[in-house]
């Protein structure tokens, strides 16, 4: 479960954002939507522990994860965080396998073949599990980052606009599909976007305005 | 740590042409400078090998270099014939200075190999000894050097013609040599030479000679045909005292002003010049040195160029792989983690650049051997490890964490959420 209380975050003097509290329990999902610029981004950086804030706290798991050291930080995150980025990024000298390898050895756990292996298969990424991850489609992509967010079974899973580049049908596939692996996992999803389409797919949302 | 070095080694050779060329261009540096390195010790070792111990050389007057490279080397000519008699205080065994002589006859050879007219002193001189067969006991015996049996095919009873002068197109003598010996490798210039009597290269002449009448001629038939003896002693020579020989190499009993005085002496009152070859020799290394340290400092610049080729390339490779590390951190990496993973790539390339560079250097000592045995009568052991190359690679390991250290620690400054949004 994630908890924040009075979030607070400036790069410099001239503009500053205070972000509201937000408390889900383990299984919920949050949809936090808001325009391009409104911080959302900012948000999601200060919950997945990249961004140290100027006040307030996020408590993961009852950890208060800006009270712990730079290494112990870096651990937690690897272990609880899993985080979908806008665009995919993998490391390019390792093929879908390794780069999943690479996910589990950097986060603390051991190469656990046959996990990877289910989470390949369950994502539909069987047949590209010994690619090299520049020659995967767009779609393929995403459904490899998703399994690297959820590789190390995070306690909390955070997508940053996962759809915005998708048509209407693949838009509900998607959302339909974190879901229900984020049940299957036990995380709690957090989806960061301004697509309006997501709305009818989350019961708890919260929007950012600067 | 293995799967650290897998990861590496799997970054560095998904940029296989940057990789290949930092490689290429450390292994250059590495490679001449573990070449020279090679040379140079073999050079000293081979001169030293070579000098034998001769303090002084007893020649015809000349350029005292020609005969220390003629007589002690084998490369150059020689300056011309002293008669026996008078040199023949320096032949007696009881001469109060010298320890030991040897007296040596050139200017014949078989296909570029010299024959070297001896007594069987050279072999002490020289330590070498005789391997198969025997040494040579009548005139036109020979014992050949370890190269000359492997290069010309001989065995033990094979015969050969010898050639006045020391091309194998000039004219060859009637005489029939008989090899008797071979001898010892032993990696000094004697591998390179034959060996026989002083008679068997007098007599070769003297066949010429015999249409002149000379009036030596009949003398020295009835000798030939009689008890064909030959000299093995410096004291059976001097029998012969109105022969001549090319050279007497002397060791003394101690070095001091004595035999100072004595070279002085020579050079001063006699028609004989007494070269040192010690002196000699440092003249030349001080002529040839410049070449060597220019040398030494572009192997100095192509180590520096190669280093800042593998900076280079780890700030650029970084630059293009910001991003990766970024996502490396959010998956759980630390900052040290990453920064070592970068050293590692750094010497993972100097690793690969030493190891080529060392079999650059030993094919390049092979070939210049090979080609230096024929032109020098020098030989090189190229695939022996030398352990300046130990400390060559200390050097390289600096270089790698030297050129490896700022893009080290970039990487530990990668700054995550920076990153991430500036994509």
């Amino acid at each position: 479960m994630i908890k924040t209380r009075n979030l607070q975050f400036r790069y410099d003097s001239t503009k500053q954002w205070s972000f509201p509290d937000i408390h889900l329990e383990k299984g919920q999902s949050l949809l936090i939507s808001g325009y391009s610029g409104s911080g959302k981004t900012t948000f999601m950086h200060l919950l997945a522990g990249i961004l140290q804030p100027k006040f307030g706290s996020v408590s993961i798991n009852s950890t208060e994860i800006y009270k712990l050291n730079q290494r112990d930080l870096d651990k937690f995150r690897g272990q609880n965080i899993g985080i979908i980025f806008q665009t995919p990024h993998f490391v390019r000298s390792l093929n879908v396998t390794e780069n999943l390898q690479l996910a589990q050895k950097l986060s603390g756990n051991i190469i656990d073949g046959l996990r990877i292996k289910n989470i390949l298969a369950r994502l539909q990424l069987t047949a590209v599990s010994q690619a090299m991850t520049y020659t995967l489609s767009v779609g393929e992509q995403q459904r490899l980052s998703i399994a690297r967010a959820l590789i190390n079974q995070p306690t909390i899973l955070l997508a940053d606009e996962p759809t915005s580049s998708l048509d209407d049908h693949r838009c509900s596939e998607v959302i339909a599909l974190l879901k229900q692996l984020c049940l299957l996992e036990e995380s709690t999803l957090v989806v960061i976007s301004h697509d309006s389409r997501l709305k009818p797919h989350f019961p708890n949302q919260i929007e950012i305005k600067s | 740590m293995m799967y650290w070095l897998k990861i590496a080694f799997k970054n560095l050779i998904n940029r296989p042409l940057s990789t290949l060329l930092t490689v290429l261009l450390l292994a250059l540096g590495i490679g001449i400078s573990s070449f020279l390195l090679i040379i140079d010790k073999q050079l000293n070792e081979n001169f030293t090998k070579n000098l034998a111990g001769v303090d002084l050389i007893l020649g015809a007057k000349g350029s005292p270099l020609q005969t220390v490279l003629c007589n002690l080397y084998h490369i150059d000519a020689p300056t011309g014939n002293i008669e026996i008699i008078k040199a023949k205080a320096f032949l007696n065994p009881n001469h109060p200075l010298v320890a030991s002589s040897v007296p040596l006859l050139l200017g014949d050879s078989y296909n570029t190999f010299r024959i070297v007219g001896t007594t069987y002193n050279f072999l002490d001189f020289y330590k070498a000894s005789v391997n198969e067969g025997n040494i040579w006991k009548k005139p036109f015996d020979a014992v050949v050097g370890y190269q000359v049996a492997v290069k010309q095919n001989l065995v033990v009873g094979s015969k050969f013609k010898s050639s006045h002068g020391l091309l194998p197109c000039e004219d060859k003598h009637d005489n029939d040599f008989t090899v008797t010996g071979i001898l010892k490798k032993s990696g000094s210039v004697i591998d390179q030479l034959v060996l026989t009597s002083t008679q068997s290269v007098w007599y070769s002449h003297h066949h010429e000679n015999e249409s002149e009448n000379t009036p030596e001629a009949p003398n020295h038939r009835e000798t030939e045909s009689g008890m064909e003896m030959i000299d093995s002693t410096g004291l059976e020579l001097l029998k012969h005292e109105e022969r001549s020989i090319t050279s007497i190499l002397l060791r003394f009993k101690n070095r001091n002003f004595q035999t100072l005085n004595l070279a002085r002496n020579i050079n001063d009152n006699t028609d004989i010049q007494a070269s040192n070859p010690a002196i000699e020799l440092n003249r030349l290394y001080d002529t040839m040195g410049i070449g060597e340290k220019i040398l030494r400092y572009l192997v100095f610049l192509l180590l520096m160029v190669g280093g800042v080729s593998i900076f280079i390339a780890l700030v650029q490779a970084l630059k293009d792989r910001k991003y990766e590390l970024a996502i490396m951190r959010v998956m759980g990496s630390s900052s040290l983690q990453l920064a070592l993973l970068t050293l590692l790539e750094s010497l993972l390339i100097c690793f690969c650049g030493f190891l080529l560079g060392l079999v650059i250097a030993h094919c390049g000592v092979w070939l210049f051997g090979s080609y230096a045995s024929e032109k020098y009568k020098y030989t090189f052991e190229a695939w022996h490890l030398i352990k300046e190359e130990g400390i060559l690679s200390l050097l390289v390991a600096v270089i790698g964490i030297i050129s490896g250290v700022f893009p080290a620690i970039s990487a530990y400054r990668t700054d995550i959420s920076k990153t991430l949004t500036q994509s």
